[in-house]
This record gives C-alpha cells, structure tokens and sequence, in this order.
C-alpha cells in the first residue's frame, strides 16, 4: 500500500505572499522621558509593564527597539498612535 | 502639585498658584512640534503607498493639533480650576490624563526641537542666548509635570 503523498506546500509564509510586512520600529531621542515611552507602549500595545519597560530599555540602549511586524494597515495605524504621543516611530518594509 | 485622589478613573491634584501660573504658561506654547514633523518611514518614500499614508499621518497631526488647542483654551479656564485654601484642584478623568501627556509632551519635544535638538550625552547642549530660555523653562518644566502625572498613573 502507498499512502497518498500528502499536499506539498512549497509556500512560504503566506503573510509574505500578500505583502511584506512591515516592521514598527521607535528610535531614541535624548528628549522623551523614560517612563514615558513606558507608559506610551504600554497604552499602544496594550502590553504588561515588564515589556513595554523591556522595549524602553532597548531603545535607550541600543538606539532603537523593533516593536511589532504587522500587514502595512496595522503598522500604519501603530506609527500614527506612537508619533500622536510624540515618539520617534517609523514603519519599514520587512525585507 | 501633588495627588490628592485617585480611583482609577479620576485623579485629583492641587497646585499652588505659583504652579498653575507655570502650567498655564507652558500650555500656552502648544502646539509647538510642527504636524509633518513626524516621517513615516526613515528612508526615502518612494512607495506610492508609504506618499499617501505619510499625507494622511500630516492631516492627522494637523487636526489633532488643531483639537488640542482648543482642549488646551477650554482646560485653561477658571471652572476647571476650583480653588482649595491657598491652592488650586485640577480633576481630570483617565482619558483626560493622557490627552494631558500628549499635550505636555508636544511642548517638550518641541521645545527640545526649537533648541536646535541638544544631546547633552553627545556634547551637545542647547545654545545659551536670550531666545532659547523660555524654550529651555517650558521643556524642562513640562517633563516635570509630565513626571507628576505618570507617577499618579502608577500609584
């Protein structure tokens, strides 16, 4: 007996078939208070203290932190929320 | 100014009038960060997608600043400042502490952008000449208040 060879699926990510994906990312400015930028991830991404604080941290350490990789509408509306609080936010294709 | 309530969804403080005069003072710089300030992306725009949504973040901006300073004259008035002694009561509900911070935030960035964007940590520090000081009292006062009011989230 041959078992049916299943379905291969040679696809990737679908995700990456529709488009991209886009990177959120905030970058560090010398002028925005830490807690701040706590508090601002916190409320945008609706995320518990301990990763906002987390990504707070990599921005101010390492000069940015990459946030989330969302379809370009989701990415879209994060960078509008985090600049309407004033952050330095981009959104960039996921190459 | 200094917490005197809060319940999770109201927070009362007092001020002295010396620190409404201050606040006052600040609020009048907003908005002070100009609505296409932000970019959407760092590199070149050269997607037709990326033209359109960065036109849109600056309509964005621009009515948001807009709203604000509106908020900003209404918040200002007497009614919302009763006085308690020698001091002043500011309530504001938990939507109004983050419109609050987004506002107090705009004048700091702000004033950090007209300072020709110090970084003390990099050698940087802001130029000392006569126009620069009402910049340099509304960004560092407008942190501190920014401070207070974060602090009364988190307790």
């Amino acid at each position: 007996m041959v078992l049916p060879k299943p379905d291969q699926d040679t696809k990737t990510d679908p995700r990456d078939e529709l488009e991209p994906g886009y990177l959120v990312i905030c970058w560090d400015d010398p002028v925005n208070l830490m807690d701040y930028v706590t508090h601002v991830f916190q409320m945008v991404f609706q995320w518990p203290r301990e990763k906002a604080e987390h990504h707070m941290l990599q921005v101010h350490k390492n000069g940015k932190s990459l946030l989330t990789r969302e379809s370009f509408e989701k990415a879209e509306h994060y960078v509008h929320q985090l600049q309407g609080y004033g952050l330095h936010a981009t959104m960039e294709a996921d190459k | 100014m200094k917490l005197v309530e809060a319940n999770g969804q109201t927070f009362i403080f007092e001020l002295s009038e010396r620190e409404r005069e201050l606040l006052g003072a600040i609020l009048k710089f907003y908005p002070l960060l100009n609505a296409d300030y932000h970019r959407l992306t760092k590199g070149k725009a050269n997607a037709k997608k990326i033209e359109e949504s960065q036109a849109l973040l600056v309509e964005a901006m621009a009515e948001q600043k807009a709203a604000g300073k509106r908020a900003v004259a209404e918040f200002l008035s007497e009614a919302n400042w009763p006085p308690a002694g020698n001091a002043f009561r500011l309530t504001l509900s938990a939507e109004k502490m983050e419109w609050f911070l987004q506002v107090l935030n705009d004048v700091r960035v702000g004033s950090w952008v007209k300072l020709g964007k110090p970084d003390p940590q990099r050698g940087t520090e802001p130029e000392a000449k006569i126009e620069n000081l009402p910049y340099l009292g509304a960004m560092e006062l407008s942190g501190w208040f920014q401070s207070v009011l974060l602090s009364a989230l988190e307790s």
